[in-house]
């Protein structure tokens, strides 16, 4: 697990990059991020507008730090979990 | 189109919770209550963010009793954000039947749920039948 501060106004496109610095993912790489919300369920975040509803969703839980997921692949086809997802 | 939109925090007392699930995938995104749109709009900004734009889907939404109910005129869409309070749950289904169903949608839990009940009354009269023999 890595833990790192970033800005709540962090974009989108910033977010992936900081990402694929700390966990060592090269520019080429497909990554795919999900979040864990409220209900224990793994959202997709692919937009700004989908970032911008985890952060919604985080301030209102107040919990101590938004946990993400971080695949280094893309689903086979949309709608498929990552290659080596599951519920664990 | 509605796919740009953002809901500003300052207005978020009017704001929608989507969370739309297609397969295995949850999406989650904001609308503004006081302009939902149309729901051609809604379909094509849901094709949007699941990245399936070519897909022909079928899109119901879970109501306060918990029955899954259609979207697909502007009627039945804004009766469903009218109803959201204010988390909108989403089921998404590929039109096409190829497709392998998601086991996780209400109907498909149906179908398994009536299919099982079958199987029991079946194994049941045969265990009666074997145990009259």
């Amino acid at each position: 697990m890595l833990i790192t501060d970033l800005a709540a106004t962090v974009t989108f496109v910033e977010l992936c990059e900081e990402v694929r610095t700390m966990c060592s993912v090269a520019k080429q790489q497909p990554i795919t991020l999900k979040w864990i919300d409220d209900e224990g369920d793994p959202c997709t975040i692919s937009s700004q507008m989908e970032l911008e509803e985890a952060f919604r969703i985080y301030n209102r839980t107040k919990k101590s730090g938004l946990l993400l997921h971080v695949f280094p692949s893309i689903p086979e086809r949309p709608g498929m979990p990552c290659p080596g997802e599951d519920s664990e | 189109m509605n796919k740009n939109q953002r809901v500003p925090s300052n207005r978020s007392l009017s704001a929608v919770e989507v969370k739309s699930k297609f397969g295995a995938e949850f999406r989650r995104f904001s609308l503004d209550r006081s302009k939902p749109g149309r729901f051609d709009e809604f379909y094509g900004l849901l094709q949007h963010v699941h990245r399936i734009p070519n897909v022909e889907l079928l899109v119901g939404y879970a109501d306060v009793h918990g029955d899954l109910l259609p979207i697909n005129n502007d009627d039945n869409y804004h009766k469903a954000i009218s109803t959201a309070s204010p988390l909108l749950r989403l089921f998404l289904q590929r039109k096409d039947p190829g497709f392998p169903p998601d086991l996780s949608t209400p109907h498909f839990t149906l179908l398994l749920s009536t299919i099982w009940s079958q199987l029991k009354r079946r194994c049941s009269v045969q265990m009666q039948q074997i145990g009259s023999l």
